[in-house]
C-alpha cells in the first residue's frame, strides 16, 4: 500500500500543472535550425525560397532555414554526400551521378523538372542546329562536358569535329563575349539570361539558344535533395521544409507576385541591383519549366517515374552509369504535399 | 652497402606510404569519389596510359616552354639589376608587383587576352616562375666577397670579366637553390593555366575528371603529375650537381662520412 504524503501530492500536482505548461507552450520551444545550400549566388529559381523565407512559411512551420549560397552543383552534392549540410538544392542530372558513384543522396522535391539546356551563340553567327556546329568552338565549365558530349553523340556529330574549350565559370561568359569562342553550353534559366538582358540594354550583341529539349535531350533540372541519413533520421522536418517550399513555389509561380519575389531575393542574398532584371528574367523563364508533360496535373514539386528514367537514359548514354539507376534510388515524392 | 642505405630508405618510406593509403581506404570503406585505393589508381593509370601519357606531355610542354623563358628571361634581369643600381629601383617593383598578384586571378584575364592555346599557359608558367630565379641569382650575384672582387678589380680585371668569371660562377649554388624552386612552381602554373581554360592538358583531365566525379582517373591525373614534378626537380638536381660538384652542399650529399 503505498501512502502519498500531502506534501508529495502536491509537489506531483505542481509537476503535472507544469508539464501541461511546457505542451502549451510548445510553439515558442527554439525553431529547429536547418541549413540549406544552393547551387549558386542568385538564380531565378532560388525566388521561392527566399520567399518561404521572408513570409514566414518556414518559420511557421517552426524551422529556421539558413539559406546559402553555392559555387556549382557539383560542390553543393559533394557538401551533402559529406554530411555538411542539412538540405542541398542542385541539378538533379549532378545528384544522380553522384549516386551512381556511391553517394547516399536522394531528390525529395522536384523544382524545374525540364533542364532546359542549350548551345548559346551571337545571333550574326547563329548555331541553330546541331550540325551548324562543325568546325566552331565551344566553351564549356568542367562539369557541363559530358552533356556537350551527350548532345554531340545524339545527333551523330563526330566529336573531333567540335573544340570544346574547358573553362572555369567565371571565365566561360566572357570568352565567348570576348569572341574566343564561338558559342558556349549552359542551361538556359542561369548566367546565359544576363547576356540577353544586357542585349536589351545595348551593351552587347543579341545571342541564340538552340534549345537541346528541340533535339529530344530533357534532362531533370535543379530541386531539392538530401543526404539519406536526414532522410531516416528527420523525415518530419523535410515534410516541414517541403511543404513551406512549395507553398512558395505557388506563391511565386502567380506572375503578380514576380516582382516582390524579386525584391525579397535581391535583399536577403545581398545580390548586386545590376543583376535584377537578369534575376528576374531567370525566374521568367523557369516558370514554364516548373512542371513536364508527365508531371502536369500534379502539385508543384511532385517529379515523374518517366522523367527520372530520361534523366537515368541520359546517363548510361554519357558513360557515367553502366547501367540504369533504379528510380526509386534517386527520389521520393513522399515529402511532397498532395493537394 | 651505401648505394642500398641511398635507394632502398626512400624506396620503403613509399612503400609504407601506400600500404598505409590502401589500409586507409579499407578500414573506413572510403568510396572512390574521395579517396581510391592505389592498386585502384595503378589499375586505371594501366588503362589509360595513352591518354594520361598524350595529356602529360602536352602539360610538359608548357612547363617547359615556360621555364626555358623564365631563365632566359630572368638571369640577364638578375644581371642586369646587379650592375646597376638604376636598374634594380626600376625593375624591383614591377618584379615584386608581379608575385603580389595571385596567379589564379590574372589567368582569366591571360585567357581572354591569349585565347585557349599554348600561349596562356606558358605566360603563367614564367609569371609563378621566373621571380624565384630572379631572385636567388641576384642574392648569389651580390654575395661575391668584395676582397676577391677588389683583387680581380687591382689586377686590371674590367666588369665584364669579374661578372663573368668572379661573380657567376659564385652565384651558381644560389641559382640552382632558385631554378629548383622554380621548375615546382612551374608544373603548378601550368596547371593553374589549363585550369582557366584549356582542351587537353593533365589540367584539363583533372577538371573533367573531377566534373564526372571519376575518382581514380583524378588521382592517376595527380600521380603523373606528381611524378613530373619529382622528376624535373631531379633533372634539375643532377645538372647541379654536374655544374657545382666544388660546392659545400652536393660535396655534403656525397660524404656519407658527414652525415652520421
Amino acid at each position: 500500500m503505498i501512502t502519498l504524503s500531502r506534501r508529495a501530492l502536491l509537489a506531483s500536482a505542481a509537476g503535472l500543472g507544469a508539464g501541461l505548461g511546457t505542451l502549451a507552450a510548445r510553439p515558442a520551444r527554439a525553431a529547429d535550425a536547418v541549413s540549406f545550400r544552393l547551387d549558386w549566388t542568385l538564380s531565378g529559381y532560388h525566388l521561392p525560397y527566399y520567399w518561404a523565407k521572408q513570409k514566414g512559411y518556414y518559420a511557421a512551420e517552426n524551422l529556421d532555414v539558413q539559406i546559402k549560397e553555392g559555387a556549382g552543383s557539383g560542390k553543393t552534392v559533394a557538401l551533402l554526400a559529406g554530411n555538411q549540410e542539412d538540405i542541398g538544392l542542385a541539378d538533379f542530372m549532378f545528384m544522380a551521378q553522384g549516386v551512381a558513384k556511391g553517394m547516399k543522396l536522394k531528390a525529395i522535391m522536384g523544382e524545374v523538372q525540364n533542364g532546359a539546356w542549350a548551345i548559346i551563340s551571337h545571333a550574326d553567327a547563329a548555331i541553330k542546329k546541331p550540325e551548324d556546329l562543325i568546325g566552331k568552338s565551344v566553351a564549356t565549365t568542367a562539369d557541363h562536358k559530358a552533356m556537350l558530349d551527350l548532345f554531340l553523340a545524339i545527333n551523330k556529330i563526330p566529336a573531333d569535329k567540335v573544340t570544346a574549350q574547358v573553362t572555369s565559370p567565371a571565365t566561360r561568359n566572357t570568352v565567348f563575349v570576348n569572341g574566343k569562342v564561338d558559342s558556349f553550353i549552359s542551361v538556359v534559366i542561369g548566367s546565359p539570361l544576363d547576356l540577353v538582358v544586357r542585349a536589351r540594354q545595348g551593351k552587347d550583341k543579341p545571342v541564340y539558344f538552340m534549345q537541346f529539349a528541340d533535339f529530344g535531350i530533357t534532362p531533370m533540372g535543379q530541386g531539392v535533395f538530401v543526404n539519406s541519413q536526414t532522410l531516416a533520421e528527420k523525415p518530419d522536418m523535410l515534410r516541414r521544409f517541403v511543404r513551406a517550399s512549395a507553398h512558395a513555389v505557388n506563391d511565386v509561380a502567380r506572375p503578380a507576385a514576380v516582382d516582390e519575389a524579386v525584391d525579397i531575393a535581391m535583399k536577403l542574398s545581398g545580390a548586386r541591383d545590376e543583376r535584377r532584371d537578369s534575376v528576374k528574367l531567370q525566374w521568367e523563364e523557369t516558370i514554364p519549366r516548373l512542371r513536364t508533360a508527365n508531371t502536369q496535373g500534379h502539385p508543384y514539386g511532385w517529379m515523374s517515374d518517366k522523367d527520372w528514367a530520361i534523366a537515368d537514359d541520359i546517363l548510361v548514354k554519357t558513360g557515367q552509369v553502366d547501367k540504369p539507376i533504379p528510380v526509386e534510388n534517386l527520389y521520393t515524392n513522399e515529402f511532397v504535399p498532395t493537394s | 652497402m651505401r648505394p642500398a642505405v641511398r635507394y632502398v630508405i626512400p624506396l620503403l618510406a613509399v612503400v609504407v606510404a601506400v600500404a598505409l593509403w590502401a589500409a586507409l581506404v579499407r578500414t573506413f570503406a572510403i568510396p572512390d569519389y574521395l579517396l581510391p585505393a592505389p592498386q585502384v589508381v595503378a589499375a586505371r593509370i594501366a588503362k589509360d596510359w595513352l591518354v594520361l601519357w598524350k595529356n602529360g606531355v602536352y602539360t610538359l610542354l608548357s612547363v617547359l616552354t615556360g621555364f626555358a623563358a623564365s631563365i632566359a628571361i630572368g638571369v640577364p634581369i638578375a644581371f642586369a639589376i646587379v650592375l646597376s643600381r638604376g636598374m634594380e629601383r626600376i625593375t624591383m617593383p614591377f618584379l615584386v608587383m608581379s608575385q603580389t598578384i595571385p596567379k589564379v586571378a590574372i589567368a582569366p584575364i591571360l585567357v581572354v587576352w591569349l585565347g585557349f592555346g599554348i600561349l596562356p599557359k606558358i605566360a603563367i608558367v614564367f609569371l609563378i616562375s621566373f621571380f624565384p630565379i630572379v631572385v636567388s641569382t641576384v642574392v648569389g650575384l651580390k654575395s661575391v666577397e668584395t676582397d676577391m672582387i677588389d683583387l680581380v678589380r687591382a689586377m686590371g680585371g674590367s666588369t665584364a670579366k669579374i661578372m663573368l668569371r668572379v661573380r657567376a660562377p659564385s652565384a651558381l649554388p644560389q641559382m640552382f637553390a632558385g631554378l629548383k624552386i622554380a621548375v615546382c612552381l612551374a608544373v603548378v602554373g601550368a596547371i593553374v593555366g589549363e585550369f582557366v581554360g584549356s582542351d587537353r592538358g593533365l589540367g584539363y583531365l583533372l577538371l573533367t575528371s573531377t566534373g564526372t566525379l571519376d575518382g581514380p582517373l583524378i588521382w592517376a591525373a595527380l600521380i603523373v603529375l606528381i611524378a613530373m614534378g619529382m622528376t624535373l626537380f631531379a633533372i634539375v638536381s643532377f645538372i647541379e650537381r654536374l655544374a657545382i660538384p666544388w660546392h659545400v652542399s652536393v660535396r655534403l650529399d656525397d660524404a656519407a662520412a658527414y652525415q652520421s
